[in-house]
């Protein structure tokens, strides 16, 4: 995996004073925190804390009411969602939202769109300087689906994937967009054991081998504090507190905010959280 | 037998024809969940670029087809552009939908005004000659409008299916906003959409209007129009779709005609229904279309 080695390293992430509100609920309340360059940064909460209306901010989905989205500087919020990842920003999905009526070769191909020269035209031409792009193109795939270890599904329908195997090819397709910041919205989420363990180390491997900044939202917390540099915890919207894990694990507003009012209900909470 | 095989050419023939309308509209609905309506004033507007282009101004063929096809194409674009793409951000199709109707009518009365009572020729290259084979006669024209028809569809499906536009388009078809955060701009898949079907309908109108048909006059706007119950009986979102159903209303429309002296019953020029009445049944049977995912009933 030399070959990763070279990739352009991670963006900084720097979120300040973020609002979003919806028809006067405030979903984000002034929400500020930095992710430096290839570290794992996770934000963790109870339901409803934000998380998910974070992820939808960095991807371009909403527009928020305040605030800043810096990737390296450059800055994030107005631009719609395609622009946002030509900045650089790949998002998995918590419910790995493949296009079923395409292949898992098709999907990864799809994350390198932006990339491929030509048009819509030339392609169809098949112009030479087309063909290597598209020879490129599905060279890059291969690898990135050989990193995860996925390449003997590429030539599967996706809608023929298991749900486990379905998470591998979507963070597969993330990281096809050649990410220097990666979302990761529950990639554990309804994994077993052993495959949780998996997730752990290919996570890890994304962001040593690869150097890309990756900003994970998660509910199991021995992930979480197993890989993260620095957490985040959100409630009700707002930042309770940025810090390393065994600091968060021991902060009194932490266990407060998160088990002591919310723990239970996580704890009861069906794995399968409605889609955000 | 001899009537019979002559029939079904013909048939496939139109039937081909209408499939390359259809598709315009499939591929629209596709990459934007809008049905086009104005499919018929695209395929009327490019066909009388050419049909001009040759017989009032004196070019050939050769030139007027790319002038037609390009013209039909930037119009269809400057619709999606200007108006169609408004309606996106709210993402009121059906609204969106029912404009083109009204374009519809506002560009056909435009293009019937400017045909008038004329019957305009395009100095195609079929002429006016006949094919006789296995005992029966077909024109030219409708031999070349299979042939050119089917490889059009072939190109077509492969474009779709190999091209990284292609791939593109059918995701932005599953799941915009998955595809729009996969980096895809879905303001240029929508505008191809169009420029594709723009250019499709004009291809479809040249054949309409050749031999044994006069010329271009205002009626071809009805003929094109059957290109919807097309779309709608293969099911708005499959192309294999919109090619089954072209080749159904075109059997159907020659069937009909053929046989119209044991069909007395039902009128003359019952052939016009025909593929309506086509329409209502497979929708009865099957609501989404013969290939369709989506029900139409969501439009």
């Amino acid at each position: 995996m030399t070959a990763h080695g070279t990739t352009a390293p991670g963006a900084r992430l720097e979120v300040s004073d973020v609002t979003v509100r919806f028809a006067g609920v405030t979903a984000l309340d002034s929400v500020t925190f930095t992710a430096e360059p290839g570290t794992i940064h996770a934000v963790i909460g109870p339901n409803g804390a934000g998380k998910s209306s974070l992820f939808n901010v960095l991807s371009g989905i909403y527009k928020p009411a305040g605030g800043s989205v810096r990737v390296d500087g450059a800055e994030l919020i107005g631009l719609a969602p395609h622009r946002v990842t030509g900045l650089g920003v790949g998002r998995a999905f918590q419910n790995a939202s493949m296009f079923a009526g395409l292949t898992v070769e098709e999907n990864l191909l799809l994350g390198r769109h932006r990339l491929g020269r030509g048009g819509v035209f030339g392609a169809g031409l098949r112009l030479p300087h087309m063909r290597r792009s598209e020879r490129e193109a599905r060279a890059k795939v291969r690898q990135v689906a050989e990193f995860l270890g996925v390449d003997h599904l590429l030539p599967l329908p996706a809608a023929e994937l298991p749900y486990g195997e379905a998470k591998r090819v979507d963070l597969a397709r993330a990281l096809a967009t050649e990410p220097r910041l990666l979302l990761l919205d529950e990639p554990a989420a309804g994994m077993h054991t052993h495959e949780k363990l998996a997730v752990r180390d290919t996570i890890r491997r994304i962001a040593t081998e690869q150097r890309i900044t990756v900003l994970l939202v998660e509910h199991d917390m021995g992930l979480v504090m197993g890989i993260s540099e620095q957490v985040t915890v959100l409630d009700f919207g707002q930042v309770v507190l940025t810090g390393p894990p065994d600091q968060v694990i021991a902060d009194d507003a932490v266990i407060a905010a998160y088990l002591g009012r919310a723990g239970a209900a996580e704890k009861e909470r069906s794995e399968s959280e409605p889609p955000s | 037998m001899a009537q019979l095989l002559s029939m079904l050419v013909e048939g496939a023939s139109l039937g081909a024809v209408y499939a390359l309308v259809a598709l315009g509209i499939v591929v629209i609905y596709k990459s934007s969940s809008v049905v086009n309506f104005a499919q018929p004033s695209l395929l009327m507007f490019g066909t009388y670029v050419v049909a001009s282009a040759t017989s009032l101004h004196g070019l050939s063929f050769w030139v007027a087809l790319p002038l037609g096809v390009a013209a039909a194409a930037i119009l269809a674009v400057l619709i999606d552009r200007l108006l169609v793409s408004r309606f996106r951000k709210t993402n009121a199709v059906v609204a969106a939908s029912i404009m083109t109707i009204g374009l519809d009518v506002v560009l056909l009365t435009e293009t019937d005004r400017r045909i008038g009572s004329q019957i305009l020729t395009t100095d195609d290259p079929w002429g006016n000659d006949v094919v006789r084979f296995l005992g029966i006669g077909v024109a030219e024209a409708r031999i070349a409008a299979l042939v050119v028809g089917a490889l059009l569809l072939v190109l077509f499906q492969l474009w779709l299916h190999r091209s990284d536009f292609g791939v593109a388009m059918r995701a932005t078809a599953e799941d915009p906003e998955t595809a729009s955060l996969m980096g895809i701009r879905l303001g240029r898949v929508s505008a191809t959409a169009w420029a594709v079907a723009g250019a499709l309908a004009v291809c479809a109108g040249l054949f309409i209007v050749a031999y044994p048909s006069p010329g271009l006059d205002t009626s071809v706007e009805a003929v094109a129009l059957r290109a919807l119950p097309a779309a709608i009986i293969g099911g708005l979102d499959s192309t294999t779709g919109a090619i089954a159903g072209g080749l159904m209303v075109g059997l159907s429309e020659v069937l009909v005609r053929g046989y119209g002296e044991h069909l007395a019953f039902l009128g003359q020029g019952f052939e016009e229904a025909a593929p309506y009445v086509l329409m209502l049944v497979v929708l009865l049977v099957r609501p989404a279309g013969l290939f369709g995912i989506r029900e139409a009933v969501r439009v």
